[in-house]
C-alpha cells in the first residue's frame, strides 16, 4: 500500500470516529487495529497491539501524572487554593483592573498547585468572574484572564502535558519541567501587561472600586500560612529536579505525600473529601493514560507503513528555512489544537515532528517548549477548547458562546506572540536547564 | 523480500552496523533470490517489544543486543559468557546449533552472535569516582543494563535501570555515579565523556550484536535461501571482530581527550573483579538452565575455544 | 435483567476503588523508595517497574467506571449540535463501535496473557515476573468497557440519554 493512501485513511479514519463521538482513546484503537491488521501480518499482529498497550503506560517515565493530578486534586478539595486566593487579593491594592490582574495572579499561584487547566478555569471563572461582573467589568474582560490562566496551569510546572509530551517524544521529564518555568511566568506578565494597557485605554471597562485595606500584620501572618507553604511543596519538586536529588518520579511522589499533610494541618481534610480527591483524580488519571495506551502504537504504524519517513524527506527538502518550516509545523499543531485536545494532538503530531527535528538538528527541548506553549494554547481556541466548555459552565448565566470567544481572543494572541518570541530566541527556553 | 527490524538506527550506534553488514551481505550473496528490507529502528517500536514482534510475525529478521531476548528466550544470551573468537562458533558448530534449537523452543531461528574478540568490544564500567578494587562499588548506584545488572548487585551496589536518554543527567546530578556500557557502541556520542571521569579497563560479557529471524518465515524458506542467509552471518560475525576493535580504539581515544582516566586494576584485583562478573552472570544462568545443560553449554564453550 | 445489571454495575464501581487504592499505592511506593534511600543508603528494588505495572493496572480498572461516568474525552464538536433522530443514530453507532473495538481487544488480550504464559515469557527487569500479569488488566479492563458501550448504545436506541462530558472535571 502506498503510504500517503494509508495515511490518509488512517487520519480520515480517525477523524470520522472522533466526529460521531467515539471518546478519542477508542477512536485511536480502532484505527490502530486496521493498522494492525493491514500492516502487522493481520490478526497474527493484534497480539503485538496488546503488548504495545502495555509498554505505553506501563513506565515510571508516566507516574508523575497520576502525582500531580492528585496533589492538585487534594489541594483544590481542601480549600488550599481558596486560601492562597484571598492572600494575593489582600496584597494587591488598589490597582487599575485589579480584579483581572488578581485573576492572572491568582492563576498563576494555583497552576503551580495543577498540572491540568479545567480545574483553574472552573475554580477562577466560578469566583473571579462574577465578582467582576458585579464590579462592573467588561464581560469579555471578566472572562478572557480567566482562560489564559487556566492555560497557564499546563505551562507552570506541575505539568501532566509535559510529562505526556516528554515521554511520547523521548525527551528529558526533568529538563522539560525545568525549561517551561521561565516561559510560564513570562506569558503571566505579558497577560499583565495586556490588561493594564488596555483598562489604560479604555478605563470603561474596568472600573474602579473601594478596596477594603488589610493591616500589613494580617497579611505577612496570612501569607505566612496559607501561601508559602503549598507554594514551597511545588518549590521543593522543583528544586530536587533541578538539583537532581531525586527523579520527577521521585519528586512527584513526594510532594502529592507531603500535599496530603499539609491539607491535614489546616484541619480541612476530611474523610468525605478525600474519597472525591481521590476518586476524581482517578478519573482524570485514567482519561489520560487510556489515551496513551494507544500512542506506541500508533506512532509504530506511522513509522512501518513509510509515511514517516516520506514526510520527513519532504519536509526537510522544502526549500524554506529553518525558521518557516518552524512555523508550518507550529501552524499544524494550532489548526489541529482547534479541534481536539491537547493528549491526542501530541500523539498525532509527536510522531511525525520527531524525525524531522531531528534531521533539522534543533534542540529537542526548545521545540518542546515552544510545543507546549501552543499545546496549552488549544484549551482556549474555539471551537472546540476544553476551557471554553468549563468557562461556559461556570459564566453568569445569559454569556453566549460568542463572547466567550472574543473574550479568548486577545490571550490566544498572546500566546502566539510568546510562541514566536521563543522561536526567535531559544535560549529563554533553554537557559534554565542548561544550569542543570 | 524479508523485512527487517532493529533495536537502533546505524549511524548513530556502532553496533547497529552489525544488522546492517548482515543486510547488505544477503542482498549481494543473495542477488534474485532473497533480500532485506531495512524497514526502521526504535522509531517503528521500541526495541524491547521488538523480541515479541518478531516471534509474532510482524517483521522477519532482527538485530540488536542478545540480551535482548532475556524475557523471551531466558538463557538465549548464554553467549556472553562464551570465551570463543565469534561467541557462538559460527553456523554449523555444535554450540551454534544448541543456541538454534533453544531459540526454535520459542518460535525464533537463532542466525548468529557477532562481536569482538573476546575482551574487545565488550561491557565496562565507567565512573565519577576513582577505584582500586570492586570492592570500591559498594553502596553506590549504577545505572545497569539487564545484562550488568547481576554483577553489579552482587558488588553490592544499587543497580538502577535507566533508558540511554536519561543517563547523562543521572550521571550529571549525581542520581547514579557509575554506569556499565559496551564503550565502542558510541559512548562519547552521547556525551558521558563530560560526565564520567574513570574508565575501568576490564572488560566484562562479550556484547556485540545478535541477529534472528521469524521461525516461520526461515522454514518456509527454500535451504538454497538458508544457506545464502547462513554464509552471510559467516561473513558478518567476522567483519564484527575488527569492526568492535576499531570503534573501541577510536571510542577510548576520545574519552582520554575528554580527560578520562584510564583505570587498569593491578592483576589480583582484575581478575577478582572478573571472577565477581562472571560468576554472576552464571549464577542467574544457573536459575534457568538445568545442571546438566550448564555442564553441556560449559562443554560447548570449551570445544569452541578450543577450535580457534 | 435488573440483578445481573447491578452486579454489573457494583463490580465496576469495585474496580474503580481498586484503581483508587492503586494510585494511594503508586505514591506511597515511592515515598518509600526514598525514603529508604534517605535512611538506608538503598532504594528498595523494582519499584520503577512495580509502578509502571500499577499504571497499567489503575488505568484498565478504572476505565470502565470513567466510561459510565462520562468521563472519557470525546471531541463533541459535531454531536451537540445534532437534535433527534440523528442525534440518537450517532449515538448508537458510537457506541456500538465502542463495543467492538473492546470487545476485540479483550478477545485478542487474553489470547495475548495465554500465549504469554504458553511461551513463558518474563520481563527483563529488577523483578523478573511474567509479562502476562502486565498484559492480564487489559482484556479484563476491554471486557467490561465493552458491555458498557453495549449498555449505552441499549440506552441510545430506547431514546435515553448518555452522559458524554462528566461532571468530574
Ligand atoms: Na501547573
Ligand atoms: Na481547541
Amino acid at each position: 500500500m502506498e503510504w500517503w493512501v494509508f495515511l490518509s485513511t488512517f487520519f480520515l479514519g480517525l477523524t470520522g470516529l472522533m466526529l460521531i463521538g467515539l471518546p478519542v482513546a477508542f477512536a485511536f484503537l480502532a484505527v490502530n487495529m486496521i493498522g494492525v491488521y493491514l500492516l502487522w501480518g493481520g490478526f497474527n499482529g493484534f497480539n503485538q497491539l496488546v503488548l504495545s498497550i502495555d509498554s505505553s503506560i506501563s513506565t515510571f517515565i508516566l507516574v508523575p501524572i497520576p502525582m500531580f493530578i492528585l496533589m492538585g486534586s487534594v489541594m483544590f478539595h481542601a480549600g488550599i487554593a481558596e486560601r492562597m486566593i484571598r492572600v494575593i487579593d489582600q496584597w494587591l491594592g488598589f490597582i487599575s483592573g485589579r480584579l483581572a490582574v488578581l485573576t492572572v495572579g491568582a492563576g498563576a499561584v494555583l497552576s503551580t498547585l495543577t498540572g491540568v487547566a479545567m480545574g483553574s478555569v472552573a475554580m477562577l471563572g466560578g469566583t473571579l468572574t462574577p465578582e467582576m461582573e458585579r464590579r462592573g467589568y467588561a464581560r469579555t474582560l471578566a472572562i478572557g484572564p480567566v482562560l489564559g490562566s487556566g492555560a497557564l496551569a499546563i505551562l507552570i510546572p506541575p505539568s501532566t502535558l509535559a510529562i505526556v509530551l516528554a515521554s511520547v517524544g523521548g525527551f528529558s521529564v526533568a529538563k522539560m519541567l525545568i525549561a517551561i518555568i521561565l516561559p510560564g511566568i513570562l506569558l503571566a506578565i505579558m497577560y499583565v501587561i495586556y490588561i493594564l494597557i488596555r483598562v489604560k485605554l479604555r478605563p470603561q471597562d474596568a472600573p474602579a472600586y473601594e478596596v477594603p485595606s488589610v493591616p500589613l500584620s494580617v497579611k505577612l501572618r496570612d501569607t505566612a500560612l496559607y501561601l508559602v507553604p503549598p507554594v514551597m511543596v511545588v518549590v521543593m519538586i522543583v528544586v530536587c529536579i533541578f538539583t537532581g536529588l531525586a527523579t520527577p518520579t521521585e519528586s512527584a511522589a513526594i510532594g502529592t505525600f507531603i500535599t496530603f499533610f499539609l491539607a491535614a494541618a489546616y484541619g480541612d481534610l476530611s474523610l468525605a473529601k478525600l474519597k472525591h480527591a481521590l476518586l476524581s483524580s482517578t478519573k482524570l488519571s485514567v482519561m489520560i493514560l487510556i489515551i496513551m495506551t494507544g500512542s506506541a502504537s500508533f506512532s509504530q504504524l506511522l513509522s512501518f507503513s513509510g509515511a514517516t519517513g516520506a514526510i520527513t524527506t519532504w519536509a526537510t527538502a522544502l526549500d524554506v528555512s529553518s525558521i518557516t518550516l518552524m512555523l508550518m509545523m507550529m501552524a499544524l499543531v494550532l489548526i489541529v489544537g482547534m479541534f481536539i485536545e491537547q493528549t491526542s494532538i501530541v500523539l498525532i503530531t509527536m510522531p511525525i515532528f520527531l524525525p524531522i527535528i531531528g534531521a533539522m538538528g534543533w534542540d529537542p527541548i526548545w521545540f518542546a517548549v515552544v510545543m507546549m506553549v501552543n499545546l496549552e494554547l488549544a484549551t482556549i481556541t474555539p471551537p472546540a477548547g476544553l476551557s471554553l466548555f468549563v468557562m461556559k459552565g461556570v459564566a453568569v448565566p445569559g454569556t453566549t458562546m460568542g463572547q466567550i470567544y472574543r473574550a479568548a481572543l486577545p490571550f490566544i494572541l498572546i500566546n502566539i506572540l510568546l510562541m514566536l518570541i521563543l522561536i526567535l530566541w531559544p535560549a529563554l527556553a533553554l537557559w534554565l536547564p542548561s544550569l542543570m | 523480500q524479508l523485512r527487517m527490524v532493529g533495536a537502533w538506527a546505524p549511524g548513530f550506534s556502532p553496533t547497529a552496523e552489525i544488522g546492517k553488514s548482515f543486510m547488505e551481505n544477503v542482498n549481494r550473496l543473495g542477488e534474485g533470490k532473497v533480500s532485506i528490507q531495512f524497514i526502521g529502528a526504535d522509531d517503528v517500536m521500541p526495541p524491547l517489544d521488538q523480541p515479541e514482534a518478531l516471534v509474532n510475525g510482524v517483521f522477519d529478521v532482527w538485530y540488536g543486543a542478545p540480551n535482548y531476548w532475556a524475557g523471551v528466550v531466558p538463557g538465549g544470551d548464554i553467549t556472553e559468557l562464551s570465551p570463543a573468537k565469534i561467541p557462538d562458533g559460527g553456523p554449523g558448530t555444535p554450540l551454534y546449533d544448541f543456541l538454534v534449537e533453544a531459540f526454535a523452543a520459542k518460535g525464533v531461528r537463532y542466525l548468529g552472535h557477532a562481536a569482538g574478540v573476546p575482551g574487545v568490544g565488550a561491557h565496562y564500567m565507567t565512573t565519577r569516582f576513582p577505584l582500586t578494587s570492586i570492592d570500591d562499588l559498594k553502596g553506590h548506584p549504577v545505572r545497569v543494563t539487564p545484562l550488568s545488572r547481576h554483577f553489579v548487585q552482587k558488588a553490592g551496589a544499587e543497580s538502577i535501570t535507566l533508558p540511554p536518554s536519561e543517563i547523562f543527567l543521572a550521571l550529571d546530578r549525581g542520581t547514579v555515579d557509575a554506569m556499565t556500557w559496551p564503550i565502542a557502541d558510541a559512548y562519547t556520542r552521547y556525551g558521558w565523556q563530560d560526565v564520567t571521569k574513570y574508565l575501568v579497563d576490564q572488560p566484562m560479557y562479550r556484547s556485540g550484536g545478535g541477529l534472528a529471524m521469524n521461525l516461520d518465515k526461515w522454514n518456509a524458506l527454500e535451504p538454497e535461501i538458508q544457506q545464502i542467509l547462513l554464509d552471510s552471518v559467516k561473513e558478518t560475525q567476522l567483519f564484527a571482530q575488527t569492526w568492535f576493535a576499531d570503534n573501541q580504539d577510536e571510542q577510548v581515544g576520545l574519552m582520554k581527550a575528554a580527560g578520562m582516566e584510564v583505570i587498569t586494576l593491578d592483576p589480583a584485583e582484575a581478575e577478582r573483579w572478573n571472577q565477581v562478573v562472571v560468576d554472576a552472570l552464571w549464577a542467574y544462568y544457573d536459575t534457568i538452565y538445568s545442571p546438566e545443560q550448564i555442564a553441556t553449554i560449559k562443554d560447548l564453550f570449551a570445544a569452541a575455544a578450543q577450535a580457534d | 435483567m435488573r440483578t445481573p445489571l447491578r452486579v454489573f454495575d457494583l463490580l465496576i464501581t469495585l474496580m474503580a476503588w481498586m484503581a483508587a487504592l492503586l494510585l494511594l499505592t503508586l505514591m506511597l511506593a515511592t515515598v518509600a523508595k526514598v525514603g529508604l534511600r534517605a535512611t538506608t543508603g538503598y532504594g528498595l528494588l523494582g519499584i520503577d517497574q512495580l509502578s509502571g505495572l500499577i499504571m497499567v493496572w489503575m488505568t484498565f480498572l478504572g476505565a470502565p467506571w470513567v466510561l459510565r461516568e462520562g468521563g472519557h474525552v470525546v471531541v463533541d464538536l459535531l454531536i451537540l449540535n445534532l437534535r433527534g433522530r440523528s442525534a440518537q443514530v450517532f449515538a448508537v453507532v458510537a457506541a456500538l463501535l465502542g463495543a467492538i473495538v473492546c470487545l476485540t481487544i479483550a478477545w485478542f488480550g487474553l489470547q495475548a496473557v495465554l500465549t504469554s504464559l504458553r511461551r513463558g515469557i518474563l520481563v527483563a527487569a529488577e523483578l523478573e515476573i511474567p509479562r502476562a500479569v502486565n498484559i492480564a488488566p487489559i482484556p479484563l479492563g476491554m471486557l467490561f468497557l465493552g458491555l458498557e458501550f453495549l449498555r449505552r448504545a441499549a440506552t441510545a436506541l430506547s431514546g435515553g440519554t448518555v452522559v458524554t462530558q462528566g461532571e468530574g472535571h
